[in-house]
């Protein structure tokens, strides 16, 4: 599509018809302005050299008898100078906002290797326990079910405080059976909520699910995470300020060795969560709810609207519901749970399609809100902006280039050139989801990793499938708008053998 | 040819920044999942009971052998440094550096001015004046002297006293008293648990209560907070910035401050309590119950005498009694 535009751009240049009067003041500028471009494309065969060319050719002063063909239409040529300067001006815009979020990742890298680091609810180890309800999302999970109730069994929060609930989502393989036998072997613990019809998707089923909830927090987790011992309790701290809505901790993926690709996303974890996340907590902005490894004030959900079953990524449309009713989202660098990450590109493809497209509804659905709101605080509102906006900065980026590429050969201003050559930089810094490379890099320099930071270059290969993927789910997403399609939630593919049950 | 080499040369330069990730990506060397430690709970008394099972073992283990002096004796290990055992009360002496772990089976006195690296004390524990520890120590009672430096862990079955001067970082017993306690106890105090107020009030700037009033809500506060005399909270309260409470005001629920905690004297405050700068107590307050203790945390502590925490206290920089 890249390639089919940008020559469609280059046609474009080349369809304007050269006629005119050598007469012409305005006309004898244009030429002026045309001679370094002509220089520069002399040799070459484009839309746009051919135009420069046809343009000198009216200036053939060897030859003052003969009626040279010029540019007749004097509107055409403003309209094709017009056409320029807007796309001009458009690229610019794009390259303000690439530069913004350039600025912004290094704010955040700098604040983690150099600020005040915030964890104020750490060291809370004796309190007065709030009761806790653990939802784990099971759609079709044989295979790691049971290794994640296992690991909830054996956590270090009071079992009178704690019950487990798996929602199980219309599962058709073993995962009902495996849960059952857990039931069974630890009475009084468990209390599946087995759900054979409704609304497909996890948003929908977690919706189901709370209806039956009366503790006080609701803690999620996916079915193929593995919560240690005190993960429970580092996610319930937070709630004892009256101000959090919600907690987040930190995945971290377990099958990184796998191959390349689950190489690279281990180091954007790294960078999104121990740098991005951790400095949108310590700057007092808005770190974000993820949907697993999460805690929930079961009064703010509710405040807030409860699940909404209609979007794509509820985590992000919750975070911003839960802001908008002064709710604040508390980030724990420390609470770590193992997660699987894709191992195969399309898989990989389908899952940041998805984010992609969840986040640009909560973008929709929450900018005007966010910017009207009148508790926020201005770096909240400003983060908040710009947070909603990481996925659709793909698209533009992309849009960008293509305005770089075409700008480069249409005009020659020194002030363009300029702006080209700074996009390029920002493009490199920006470019990807959540981290740019100076993130990442200094991520796995605080987690105490050395050695696999020498593929950080192989990230350009990852960040190039994120940015052409969410470049085309927000095109997709345009087009089931306009078509009034349904969104579809996909489900991540599992990659552990199944283990035996407890 | 000239034009190949030339090509050759551009690729080559072109890539050598890949060097290292083609080599890292053929050869994997670090591809090992980030360490979790699945079994970490925190949990304050972790090395006296990795300890205590170390002692344990002993007693069935053939490599080590004891050399026994009037009271003390040290055990040692093929793979370890020695450990003092002391099977009676024992007193050491002072300005002595012991810089091993200690096992008392009684009660254990340092003399004045020592050191002690690690000690695990059957009854009880006493740090003679300007004494230090210096990683952790368990036993059923503590008492520590005046100006003694507590680095590190302290934990204790039953309670624990801490001596004007002292500094400490983390500690936790069922009752811990800074000085000498002489708080009375409101009646009112020691209730049941109360069912979660989900009520809140938010406040964009700085909030002044008035002395004496009730408030049954949750509060915000986006500024800085003061408490007037006598209020009493029933709900937890937060202020983004410094947060000042008056004598004898009693609050229900959590304390979240943003900026400095002052707190003045008598007052009851169930917890937890949070101070992300720093956090000073008067004389009389009692925090948390002996039914349901709490912690009190922020970088810096200062606590006067006649302060009682039950639960854990968690100075992260620097804590200390006020003399």
């Amino acid at each position: 599509m890249l390639k089919r535009t940008l020559i469609g751009a280059i046609l474009l240049a080349a369809v304007v018809p050269v006629q005119g009067s050598t007469q012409d003041a305005g006309y004898t500028d244009a030429a002026a302005r045309a001679t370094p471009t002509y220089v520069r494309t002399n040799g070459s065969f484009s839309g746009t050299g051919m135009l420069v060319s046809s343009r000198l050719a009216a200036f053939d002063d060897s030859r003052p008898d003969r009626q040279v063909p010029y540019l007749a239409n004097l509107h055409l040529t403003d309209m094709v100078e017009g056409i320029c300067h807007l796309l001009g001006l458009l690229l610019r815009l794009i390259v303000v906002l690439i530069a913004i979020y350039a600025v912004r990742h290094y704010i955040f890298t700098l604040n983690r290797l150099f600020g005040r680091q915030r964890h104020p609810y750490l060291d809370i180890d004796e309190a007065d326990w709030p009761s806790v309800t653990v939802f784990i999302a099971a759609h079709n999970e044989e295979t790691v079910i049971a290794g994640s109730l296992t690991s909830l069994l054996n956590v270090d929060y009071p079992a009178d405080r704690l019950l487990l609930v798996p929602v199980n989502d219309r599962s058709t393989d073993r995962t009902r059976e495996i849960i059952d036998e857990f039931v069974a072997a630890n009475p009084g613990r468990i209390a599946p909520f087995h759900r054979v019809s409704g609304k497909p998707g996890k948003a929908a089923a977690l919706k189901d699910a709370t209806k039956e909830v009366t503790s006080e927090i609701i803690v999620i987790f996916d079915a193929d995470y593995l919560p240690s011992r005190s993960l429970i309790k580092q996610l319930v701290t937070p709630f004892f300020d009256p101000e959090v809505g919600a907690t987040m901790g930190r995945v971290v993926p377990l099958n990184v060795g796998s191959n390349l690709l689950t190489r690279l996303l281990d180091l954007e974890r790294s960078g999104g969560y121990q740098v991005d996340q951790q400095a949108r907590m310590n700057l007092g902005m808005v770190p974000q709810y993820g949907g697993t490894v999460g805690g929930i004030r079961l009064h703010a959900l509710h405040e807030a609207g409860g699940w909404h079953d209609d979007v794509l990524a509820e985590d992000t449309d919750l975070t911003y519901r839960l802001l908008l009713k002064d709710w604040k989202t508390i980030y724990l660098n420390r609470a770590e749970c193992y997660e699987e990450v894709p191992e195969h590109w399309p898989v990989r493809v389908r899952q940041i399609k998805r984010w992609a497209k969840g986040h640009n509804q909560a973008m929709w659905r929450h900018t005007v809100r966010v910017l009207n709101a009148k508790g926020l605080s201005l770096a909240e509102r400003l983060d908040g902006i710009a947070l909603l906006g990481v996925y659709v900065m793909a698209p533009i980026l992309s849009v960008g280039w293509i305005l770089a590429l075409i700008m480069y050969y249409a005009r020659g201003e020194s002030w363009l050139s300029g702006i080209i050559a700074l996009f390029g930089v920002l493009a490199f810094s920006a470019l990807g989801n959540f981290a740019a490379f100076f993130e990442i890099a200094a991520a796995v320099r605080l987690d105490g990793s050395c050695k696999r930071i020498r593929l950080l270059p192989l990230n350009s290969i990852g960040f190039m499938v994120s940015t052409i993927s969410i470049a085309r789910a927000t095109w997709e997403q345009i087009m089931d708008t306009i078509n009034q399609r349904e969104l579809r939630w996909d489900k991540t593919v599992r990659y552990r053998s199944s283990p035996k049950a407890n | 040819m000239w034009g190949l080499l030339l090509a050759a040369i551009t690729l080559g330069l072109f890539c050598l920044p890949l060097l290292p990730a083609i080599i890292e990506f053929r050869w994997p060397s670090d591809v090992a999942p980030l360490q979790i430690e699945q079994e970490h709970t925190g949990n304050i008394r972790f090395f006296a009971d990795r300890f205590r099972e170390v002692m344990a073992s002993f007693a069935d283990s053939e490599d080590n052998f004891v050399q026994s002096s009037s009271a003390l004796s040290s055990v040692r290990s093929a793979n370890m440094s020695p450990i003092l055992v002391a099977e009676e009360i024992y007193k050491l002496p002072a300005q002595m550096p012991i810089l091993g772990e200690i096992h008392a089976r009684q009660s254990l006195a340092t003399g004045v001015g020592s050191q002690v690296r690690a000690a695990l004390v059957e009854h009880t524990l006493a740090l003679a004046r300007g004494s230090a520890l210096l990683r952790w120590a368990h036993a059923r009672h503590i008492r520590v002297g005046e100006n003694c430096i507590a680095l590190g862990r302290l934990s204790a079955q039953k309670a624990i006293i801490l001596k004007e001067g002292s500094t400490f970082r983390r500690m936790n017993a069922p009752t811990i008293i800074f000085g000498k306690s002489s708080t009375v106890i409101a009646d009112d105090w020691d209730q049941p648990k109360q069912p979660a107020i989900t009520q809140r009030v938010l406040h964009n700037q700085d909030l002044r209560l008035v002395a004496g009033s009730l408030t049954e809500k949750n509060i915000i506060v986006r500024g800085n907070l003061h408490i007037g005399k006598g209020a009493r909270i029933i709900g937890s309260i937060k202020s983004h910035g410094d947060m000042i409470l008056e004598a004898d005001v009693v609050v229900h629920g959590a304390l979240i401050c943003g900026g400095d905690l002052k707190i003045g004297s008598d007052c009851r405050i169930r917890g937890p309590v949070v101070a992300e700068i720093s956090a000073e107590a008067a004389i009389g307050n009692a925090f948390g119950t002996a039914a349901q203790p709490t912690t009190v945390t922020a970088p810096r502590l200062r606590f006067a005498q006649g302060v009682v925490v039950h639960g854990t206290v968690w100075a992260r920089n620097h804590g200390i009694v006020q003399g």
